[in-house]
């Protein structure tokens, strides 16, 4: 598996590098909203170790990264839709 | 061991893959809310592709954590006043570290059930151990600069010194665990990394909080595609090196170069 996944991991830095690279300093928050929700993926991560832990001391660290993930994900899609709109007057 | 992936499970990655990737592109043109939503859709076919590929023994343990983190989310999300989302951003990036850490020791606890133990010796393998070392000093540097951010202290004079001190020290002690895995190295290179992570944010936040949140991002990205090597997941992987490479190289321009003007301006808007 791991041969497959270097040349993605490889093609997704380049891709990273050169959004970065392109970004205006004004679209600075938008771009840090969407590296919120892109790290909150950690959540697929947590929902493997919950479904396959054998012991009850690494499922229960599973569900507390569930817990911290999903957080994530839920607080980072409202607080991008926020950011995204224009403020009140 | 592409053999062991079939058709279905492929398409999923590749879809969930791709539309991070666009995720990622939409705020260029001004699509913030745009970039959310496909974030948030490539984040339901990775979840959903996890619970069709894998043996779920826990599913009522697993949707209450899910109910009661998505509360919790939804709360702090809405509850919050505009002005305060900067620092909401950074403590959530900074809870996806600290999930990267728990990851890393329910890995570390229970090897067995991840596929990390060497066949013939019954240790850990080096790859394993190398990636749950990676994963949990990058999550813990996430997590300690999500906390600097919240802690809006003024950067001291000793900050750069010690994060050239501290980032070394972490690579050394992930080194160390490499080689010998157990839980107290796994401690002391959480403990190394949480400061390298709090001096480095502290050193860029005399630039503004925007370059800070950056790198703290880009920590975060770092430590999820650590996680994605020892989970063999390949849209986490797509995430974490769009998050890590991104974050870290947008924190890094914005604190060296004359760029980082209009970031500091911005801050005033949320």
């Amino acid at each position: 598996m791991t041969p497959f996944l270097l040349p993605c991991f490889l093609a997704a830095c380049i891709v990273g590098a050169l959004v970065a690279w392109r970004a205006r300093p004004d679209e600075g928050w938008a771009l840090v909203s969407v590296l919120q929700m892109l790290s909150s993926a950690i959540l697929v991560g947590a929902l493997i170790v919950a479904a396959e832990a054998g012991s009850s001391i690494a499922r229960t660290l599973g569900l507390l990264a569930i817990v911290a993930g999903s957080a994530g994900f839920c607080g980072g899609l409202v607080t991008a839709r926020r950011i995204g709109m224009p403020p009140r007057p | 061991m592409m053999e062991g992936v079939n058709a279905a499970i492929l398409a999923g990655w590749s879809l969930a893959a791709l539309l991070f990737a666009a995720a990622l592109l939409a705020p260029l043109g001004g699509g913030l809310r745009r970039g959310a939503h496909l974030a948030g859709a490539a984040m339901m076919v990775a979840g959903a592709v996890t619970l069709y590929s894998h043996d779920v023994m826990a599913l009522p343990q697993i949707c209450a954590a899910l109910i009661a983190g998505s509360a919790i989310g939804l709360a702090l999300g809405r509850g919050m006043p505009r002005s305060a989302l900067p620092s909401l951003m950074s403590g959530l990036i900074g809870q996806a570290g600290l999930a990267a850490v728990f990851i890393g020791g329910a890995a570390l606890r229970d090897p067995h059930a991840f596929g990390l133990l060497d066949d013939a010796t019954d240790r850990l393998r080096i790859e394993g151990a190398a990636a749950i070392g990676a994963a949990v000093a990058c999550g813990a540097m996430a997590c300690a600069g999500g906390a600097a951010v919240l802690w809006r202290g003024a950067a001291g004079r000793w900050h750069p010194l010690a994060a050239a001190a501290m980032l070394p020290a972490t690579g050394g002690l992930v080194a160390a665990f490499i080689a010998t895995p157990d839980l107290g190295r796994l401690l002391a290179c959480v403990g190394a990394a949480w400061l390298a992570g709090w001096t480095v944010v502290k050193w860029a936040l005399s630039w503004g909080t925007g370059p800070a949140l950056a790198l703290v991002g880009g920590f975060a990205g770092w430590s999820l595609a650590a996680s994605a090597f020892l989970m063999e997941n390949m849209p986490m992987a797509v995430a974490g090196g769009l998050a890590g490479a991104a974050g870290s190289l947008f924190g890094a321009r914005l604190c060296g170069g004359a760029g980082r003007k209009g970031l500091a301006d911005a801050g005033r808007r949320p």
